[in-house]
């Protein structure tokens, strides 16, 4: 139903005496201001993408090379994106410093035209450079746009951009890949990162467990980018900064998020439950698993460098202190999974058992599993329950996908005789069913 | 409102100074550099930022020091052969005392010898209606008149600029115009 169709409706059911004029006044309100948020959101979006294409046609228009004209004539036409850019963004941030469209679009198009800039004038002294360099000048003349006017619509260039200190470099023997090596300049996004956390952390509205679209976004971007990059930007404690990194988004979604309405406007929640969904899955699969437990090799710690003895220790500290952090809010009565706080104890005790069997001879894999397995199970229906509770249809369908999952993945590779399987999961289909019965009177009503 | 005009101009002062620092330091090495003369080869790729391009290759495999690894900054040495043209001759660790050199980074090292990653000097950015009969004469040329195209470049203390690709010596954009 389209808003003008919805107001007819509330005022016929005013007429009707079915809702009463106050009310109908309030409702009424609310709708204007979402319309207005969401109409905001497009006139944003409008005029960002505008700027986007405007940029990529003053880059196909620099691409044609203009080698007509002298070499100093085209020295100075290097200034000229930049400084319309400039003036631009001059007019968003002096003359319409509160509308949202002017400053995502300008800011973004000053960041596009910083960079056709220096490409022009790279061209014109045929100078193909060092891409990081470029890249690194390019960034840090971004890093103030997100506190001048503080635009935000840029992050996501920004950040995927600081990603390409991330990226391995590669050899290649007659064209064929034959190996890689780890980007020895990953420091740089961590440094760019840690330059637009401030940003983010000014944008959140702070007194509020609700946050709008611009927040949202952010959040969107900053989960999506770092648990992305995460197996790149650390070199050790990989297990401990994968606990630490979901405790934490999940910690942030829940103090900052916890009331926004779908689970797309609760990126850190949403992200953090995705990501222990699917690992317990693999963990429940494939225990003691290369990625996770062995590519650290402890064994090997005498011999680590500094640095990765300092990220070892950042995530194991992290793990720590959010964990402490997660015990005081629940004590606070805040409303956290009580499954999520534990997951770093199951991680814990997970690697106590891969530590006992790896270096002690002393084989308890098979109560890892039974463990984790559990757990799983525990998860999913603790979400079905917590769904149910809250009215939540969808954490219901996440909780039940990971219960399905979880005995599906049983059903092939449970090391049992054919009929006690076959009975057991006769069990589980049953319990599906009663799960159905139980669930019937709430939900048909 | 006016510290936020003077963040305003010292940003915007940042952004122009950095074009211009790269223009001063490229005419300074393109006016004072030593002139040295390479072989090339050519082909026609494309640059989503900076349009068409040459690619130009030399040789790029180099006797080098024993004590630099994969990934060191190496002093390039440039020497001449007996019909004049320059060529990398070896990657150093210590700085020469000479002007003839480039830096560069060694993208593999084996038995003392490296691959080195020249800057700036493997582009010739060119109008997109000249590539594709840019690319032939680089191309013919490089196959049956070795010696008759080469590339120009300059260096300055360690650093290197592209001054253009010469054919019969005249400039590539000039022989297309009359040929």
């Amino acid at each position: 139903m389209n808003t003008s169709a919805l107001l007819n409706f509330l005022n016929s059911l005013e007429r009707n005496g079915i809702l009463n004029a106050v009310a109908n006044q309030k409702i009424q309100e609310f709708l204007d201001f979402n319309t207005k948020s969401v109409g905001k959101l497009f006139l944003a979006l409008a005029a960002t993408i505008g700027a986007l294409f405007v940029s990529a046609g003053i880059f196909a228009i620099i691409s044609h090379n203009w080698d007509d004209f002298p070499k100093h004539v085209r020295g100075v036409l290097s200034f000229v994106p930049s400084l319309v850019a400039l003036y631009v963004y001059y007019v968003a941030v002096f003359k319409f410093p509160k509308s949202t469209s002017w400053i995502e679009a300008s800011s973004l198009f000053l960041m596009l035209m910083i960079g056709a800039s220096i490409a022009l004038v790279s061209q014109t002294y045929q100078m193909d450079g060092d891409f990081d360099k470029f890249l690194f000048i390019w960034l840090m003349l971004t890093i103030p746009l997100f506190y001048i006017a503080r635009a935000s619509g840029i992050a996501l260039f920004y950040l995927v951009l600081a990603c390409k200190f991330l990226y391995p470099d590669v050899h290649w023997t007659f064209f064929i890949p034959t190996g890689y090596s780890f980007n020895e300049k990953y420091y740089l996004f961590w440094l760019f990162l840690f330059a637009f956390l401030p940003h983010f952390y000014l944008s959140l509205n702070r007194q509020s467990t609700r946050q709008g679209f611009r927040v949202i976004y952010l959040g969107w971007v900053v989960t999506i980018v770092l648990l992305i990059a995460l197996p790149l930007a650390i070199k050790a404690g990989y297990l401990w900064w994968g606990v630490a990194l979901v405790m934490l988004y999940y910690l942030i979604g829940k103090k900052y998020y916890r009331d926004n309405v779908s689970a797309l406007g609760r990126p850190f929640q949403t992200i953090a439950l995705i990501t222990v969904f699917i690992n317990l899955l693999y963990f429940s699969d494939d225990l003691i698993n290369e990625l996770a437990f062995k590519i650290d090799r402890i064994e090997e710690i005498g011999t680590w460098n500094a640095e990765q003895i300092a990220f070892f220790s950042a995530g194991v500290i992290a793990v720590i202190a959010l964990t402490i952090l997660a015990l005081k809010w629940k004590k606070k009565e805040m409303p956290l999974n009580r499954y999520m706080i534990f997951t770093p104890f199951l991680f814990v005790f997970l690697y106590g058992i891969y530590c006992l069997n790896e270096f002690a001879d002393f084989d308890i894999e098979w109560l890892g599993y039974l463990v984790l397995n559990f757990y799983a199970l525990g998860f999913g229906i603790n979400a079905m329950i917590q769904g149910n509770k809250s009215w939540n249809v969808f954490y219901m369908v996440f909780g039940l996908f990971q219960v399905c999952f979880l005995l599906w993945m049983r059903y092939f590779d449970m090391d049992l005789p054919f009929w006690l399987k076959g009975i057991f999961f006769i069990g589980v289909g049953f319990m599906f069913f009663l799960i159905h019965y139980l669930s019937k009177d709430d939900f048909e009503e | 409102m006016k510290n936020r005009k003077l963040i305003f101009a010292l940003f915007a002062l940042i952004i122009l100074l950095i074009p211009l620092y790269v223009i001063l330091n490229s005419e300074d090495v393109l006016e004072n550099g030593n002139r040295h003369k390479i072989r090339l080869q050519g082909y026609d790729p494309f640059d989503p930022f900076r349009g068409k391009f040459l690619r130009l290759r030399y040789d790029d495999v180099i006797s080098c020091d024993e004590n630099l690894e994969q990934g060191d900054r190496a002093f390039v040495l440039l020497e001449k052969d007996s019909l004049g043209y320059s060529y990398f001759a070896s990657a150093e660790s210590e700085k020469p005392t000479h002007n003839d050199y480039i830096e560069a980074e060694l993208m593999w090292v084996d038995g003392g010898m490296a691959n080195i990653k020249i800057d700036n000097l493997t582009k010739y950015f060119i109008n997109e209606d000249k590539a594709y009969e840019a690319e032939r004469v680089v191309m013919d040329f490089t196959r049956e008149k070795p010696d008759a195209i080469y590339v120009a470049i300059r260096v300055l203390n360690g650093e290197a600029r592209l001054e253009d690709i010469f054919v019969e010596e005249t400039p590539l954009l000039q022989y297309l115009e009359t040929h």
